[in-house]
């Protein structure tokens, strides 16, 4: 499981386009899937904060992502689509939960807002990486372009 | 769990707007994530475009894809629209349920027709997502969010 700068050590290229469509709205804007205590997914949107080291979420105390994730780390995120272009990208692996303050307060200092003291802070850390353009988007000729990072 | 006409019949106001949520005018498409769970509790999250057709709610799974591979062992999904499509901000429509295979061809005819241009391959397979719950969530200045939820079998 590497964290987002053994990614960005590994695959400086897939790091690139992932913290780009990340970061390609004021807010940076993805959608997390989680295991439900049954097995099923859940889905909803979430504001990750990425750092040169680490990908983090923070999640509110009453959403159920933060008993799913304390229950089963497992997660897959994946960034919103451009407005323009036809690109994706989206990585999976657990997440742990951090309780270093002092973690905790450099993200926030770089955050577009001050998390309640009761939201949890997460890292992702990530199993694998896919990063897809396309070619001929909306014809019937269309074809994925894929680059993966998976770890070894 | 029950298909989307019975959603479109209890809730008619919110599956109008979920129709809304998914449905981008500039390509002419509907738009959603959808989530499903590989296995061993591997999760896959992807764009998707839904169609509907004949108060059914349908994702076809392209080729050899590994979601197809997910909806074909297990079926449950979960599906959400893209934030914020159609002008109205903060709304944000979110169904699961458990897909199933709706792949004769007399169906495949029928959601074919329903998308512009796009001819299915012999390995391109319908499913019907149907549908567990619903939540739709607002966001209202000074108040905060607004959630609205569905259960099949009864509102809550």
């Amino acid at each position: 499981m590497a964290t987002w700068g053994e990614l960005k050590e590994a695959r400086p290229d897939l790091a690139e386009h992932g913290a780009r469509l990340l970061k390609q709205y004021a807010v940076a804007m993805a959608f997390i899937a989680t295991l439900r205590k049954d097995g099923a997914p859940r889905l909803h949107p979430c504001c990750p904060a990425l750092t040169e080291t680490g990908l983090y979420v923070f999640i509110p105390h009453t959403s159920p992502k933060l008993h799913d994730l304390s229950r089963d780390p497992r997660y897959a995120l994946h960034t919103f689509l451009p407005e323009e272009g036809d690109e994706e990208f989206y990585v999976a692996g657990k997440a742990a939960r951090v309780d270093d303050p002092d973690v905790r307060a450099a993200m926030v200092a770089t955050h577009h807002y001050a998390p309640p003291a009761d939201e949890a802070f997460f890292e992702l850390s990530i199993e694998r990486a896919l990063h897809t353009t396309w070619e001929n988007w909306a014809t019937p000729e269309t074809r994925p372009i894929y680059e993966k990072w998976q770890e070894a | 769990m029950v298909r989307w006409e019975q959603f479109e019949k209890e809730m008619p106001e919110l599956a109008a707007l979920a129709k809304r949520l998914l449905w981008h005018e500039s390509q002419k498409n509907n738009f959603a994530f959808l989530a499903t769970e590989g296995a061993g509790g591997r999760l896959r999250l992807h764009p998707i475009c839904p169609t509907f057709s004949e108060g059914g709610l349908y994702h076809v799974a392209e080729g050899k894809t590994p979601k197809k591979r997910d909806l074909l062992n297990d079926g449950r999904y979960a599906m959400h629209a893209l934030l914020n499509p159609g002008g109205e901000p903060g709304s944000q429509f979110y169904v699961y349920g458990r897909a199933v295979l709706a792949n004769d061809p007399e169906n495949r005819a029928k959601v074919e027709s329903t998308y512009q241009g796009w001819k299915f391959s012999e390995d391109e397979t319908v499913f019907e997502l149907l549908l567990e719950r619903v939540l739709h969530t607002d966001y209202v200045d000074g108040t905060g969010y607004i959630h609205t939820k569905w259960r099949a079998g009864g509102t809550s």
